[in-house]
């Protein structure tokens, strides 16, 4: 068993980092005369073998402990409060059963085998990079839910995106074209999703939804307009009075009870 | 005399519940997919307090909460919404022409109507548990 260990282990032991004891050994008492060698090699093999016993069982082990260490921090990485609270509450069980096991699992993996040290993804280029990742994974999340609102499908997961980065000609193309293809049901998730998120066509342009071709469209979208919406983003007052003028009864009776009209 | 002892059998309690435990780590593999997490996206888009210390507070409440709906997600919804995509895909399977004869169809009839039941379990139990693509017409 012994021997398997040190023959498994000399996997991690084949790099000199990992086997400080055999690197003194070897540089301060084994000698370098050939005569000396020879006659001290009765000593000097026995102690070899205790030092690599020493450094496969005793001193890489404890090199390995900080680098296994933060392979179980990483669980807890890249966890996105503001953004998915209850998903990351869920994960926590798992992750706190996942920490222990990770730990053990690497402090072996690193204690037998030769690998990478762990790094700390605590640096500032590290950190940007990792944001700058995560704004063009959300930016292609939007463009595929555009996509397949555009398609009929607007079951698709709606996209939180305050942080899409900067809006890209891609993503205006996609939302125009998206604007222009979708059904009624779609066009409705689309000025909802665009309200939520602030999107920059809606920022231009606050009551695209309440100029929808579709008159259910238009009830809905001015229904569903907050006070607070209201107050931060007022209806102009001439589409007000489009909107009281409506061809359908619906949108007219609820914009004259929204905008009564100044007599 | 030789006693005889009656071979273990593991208890019915302990049977189901590993089954379970199976099903649910299995069914971990859907919800991995953030479409197959209909409650808890829909918890994260409309309750999710805005500022980190409301996020402290409420966690206590919060953290069961995710919990269930979690296991609802993974018992409960994702099946649910899985049922259109199994059934489109055993139509596909078996009700759908791919060139077949008149004949050939006629024949394959009885065999279609029967294999029916096994093919809609059996791919709405493989959608439950794994994330698989939505049928596409």
């Amino acid at each position: 068993m012994l021997a398997l260990a040190i023959l498994a282990s000399g996997c991690a032991w084949s790099n000199p980092e990992n086997r400080p004891v055999w690197n003194a050994f070897e540089e301060h008492l084994v000698p370098e005369d050939d005569v000396l060698f020879a006659v001290t090699l009765p000593l000097t093999l026995p102690g070899g073998f205790g030092a690599i016993l020493i450094d496969s069982l005793f001193v890489h082990p404890v090199q390995v402990v900080d680098d296994a260490a933060g392979d179980a921090r990483d669980v807890w990485n890249n966890m996105e409060w503001s953004e998915q609270y209850y998903t990351e509450l869920a994960t926590l069980p798992l992750r706190a059963v996942g920490t222990p096991l990770v730990f053990v699992g690497s402090f072996l993996g690193r204690s037998i085998f030769d690998a990478e040290p762990h790094k700390d993804a605590a640096s500032s280029s590290d950190v940007a990079h990792q944001q700058e990742v995560r704004r063009v994974a959300r930016r292609l999340d939007v463009q595929k839910w555009l996509e397949s609102v555009a398609a009929g499908r607007s079951e698709h997961l709606r996209p939180q995106c305050e942080d899409c980065g900067s809006w890209s000609d891609e993503l205006q193309f996609s939302f125009e074209a998206t604007r222009r293809a979708a059904d009624a049901d779609g066009r409705l998730e689309l000025y909802r999703a665009a309200e939520r998120n602030r999107w920059p066509p809606w920022e231009a342009d606050p009551g695209m939804g309440l100029r929808d071709p579709d008159p259910v469209v238009r009830y809905m979208v001015l229904q569903n307009r907050s006070a607070a919406l209201s107050k931060r983003d007022p209806i102009p007052e001439d589409l007000q009075r489009e909107l009281r003028e409506d061809p359908s009864e619906m949108v007219r009776l609820l914009a004259r009870k929204l905008f009564p009209a100044e007599d | 005399m030789v006693e005889r002892r009656s071979p273990r059998r593991t208890p019915i309690p302990a049977a189901i519940a590993l089954f379970l435990l199976g099903c649910v780590l299995s069914s971990g593999c859907a919800i991995s997919s953030r479409e197959n997490r209909r409650t808890l996206n829909a918890l994260d888009e409309h309750a999710t307090p805005s500022s980190a210390a409301a996020r402290w507070v409420m966690a206590p409440v919060a953290l069961p909460v995710s919990l269930l709906a979690v296991t609802g997600d993974m018992a409960i919804v994702h099946p649910l919404c899985s049922i259109d995509d199994a059934w489109a895909d055993t139509v596909d399977a078996l009700w759908t022409s791919h060139g077949e004869t008149k004949f050939r169809r006629a024949v394959l009839l009885p065999l279609a109507a029967l294999a029916t039941p096994i093919v809609f379990t059996g791919d709405l139990i493989a959608r439950s548990l794994f994330p698989l693509p939505k049928h596409e017409p």
